[in-house]
């Protein structure tokens, strides 16, 4: 298994064979923070299997205000566009969390699918994946008050990066959650005095990862449970 | 400093934003204030009417307005209550860089802007703005 493979869990699904097929066009790249990788109505360059970055899907209004609607790291890709067929952006695609990723031009993705296998099958099954991540995320700013919404990004943020100590401002979260930052503020300043987590200027520690799941809503388990089972 | 009958100080939260006021509430009730509440500045101004508002500070904090019209509101609340210029106003900003963000700034008298980057700045204004033993909160007339 190749390094590529290891760190990205949709790539280290492929068969040897199949992943060989596709090897050549992958190439490594780094991902800045706040970097816009596409964005509607633009053609789709490249699709991202993201290693230790993250990268975030935000619907916008014309007046450019908008939230995140769905999040990938290593268990996924940023461009199910180009797999259903489609070549331009239906959302915008952001740097959330710099790091790396590989990425491969869309018409040698949509090669590797035609020619057979279980390429195609695993790269729809995360489509699916995604779509359920977004259904739910448009359910929960409903029916979900901020506190638990802001919980549940949290843990969702904290699966992908890998670390429990991580540099987030109340405007970057509350641009995310589509609230205001005095309600960021807020809710952080309860989840610190309840043992959750350590926030001081910028820098955030997770400091009991289970009690800040059970104050998350079920949105959150739903979600990972249907990622989860891509890799069963 | 008026105080409640249980030692409590007053603010007097003016929150337009109905997922955050709750948040806000809570934390300040956590904190040892008693908290009134008002979701618009109409509704403000109707609880100010007739001089029987009590509260010891003015805690403004408005959707997509700028802090002037934040400022503007609560001068207004504050009239209308007939209470003196020393009862302190807090503007909470939303809109802001970090050229200012983690200061506290005075526009006058005792009225503040406050510019947070983290979760206990505002607490900490208020703690320093509510001191008590002098007359810096005032009943109204």
């Amino acid at each position: 298994m190749t390094p590529n493979q290891a760190q990205n869990r949709l790539l280290a699904a492929l068969p040897p064979a199949e992943y060989d097929r596709l090897a050549p066009h992958l190439a490594p790249v780094k991902l800045d923070l706040g970097g816009i990788l596409y964005e509607p109505p633009d053609p789709i360059p490249y699709v991202y299997f993201p290693t230790n970055s993250i990268i975030s899907f935000l619907a916008e209004l014309p007046d450019g205000s908008g939230a995140e609607i769905g999040l990938v790291g290593y268990e996924g890709l940023a461009g199910v566009e180009v797999i259903l067929g489609v070549e331009r952006a239906s959302k915008v695609a952001t740097v959330q969390a710099a790091g790396d990723a590989v990425r491969v031009r869309p018409d040698k993705l949509r090669a590797a699918c035609q020619q057979g296998g279980v390429t195609q099958q695993h790269l729809l099954r995360f489509t699916h994946a995604l779509m359920v991540q977004i259904s739910v995320s448009v359910l929960c700013v409903i029916r979900h008050n901020i506190d638990r919404r802001l919980a549940r990004w949290l843990c969702m943020y904290h699966d992908r990066l890998g670390r429990d100590e991580f540099l987030l401002t109340h405007e970057f979260m509350a641009n995310m959650l589509g609230i205001r930052r005095a309600g960021v503020s807020e809710v952080a300043k309860q989840l610190q005095l309840a043992g959750l987590v350590d926030y001081e200027r910028g820098h955030f520690r997770i400091l009991d990862r289970p009690g800040l799941e059970r104050q998350a809503c079920e949105c959150y388990r739903t979600v990972k449970e249907e990622f989860d089972a891509l890799y069963v | 400093m008026s105080r409640d009958s249980a030692g409590q100080p007053r603010i007097f939260l003016i929150e337009e934003d109905d997922e955050t006021r709750p948040v806000i509430r809570q934390n300040l009730k956590r904190a040892g204030y008693k908290v009134l509440l008002a979701v618009d500045e109409e509704d403000a101004l109707d609880r100010a009417d007739g001089g029987c508002l009590v509260v010891d500070l003015i805690l403004v904090n408005l959707v997509e307005k700028s802090t002037d019209e934040a400022l503007r509101v609560g001068r207004a609340v504050r009239e209308r209550a007939r209470f003196d210029g020393a009862t302190p106003l807090v503007v909470r900003a939303e809109d802001y860089g970090p050229d200012v963000e983690g200061t506290d700034v005075n526009v006058g008298g005792n009225d503040w802007i406050t510019y947070p980057d983290d979760s206990d700045q505002l607490g900490r204004l208020l703690r320093r703005l509510l001191k008590g033993g002098d007359a810096d909160g005032h009943h109204a007339a």
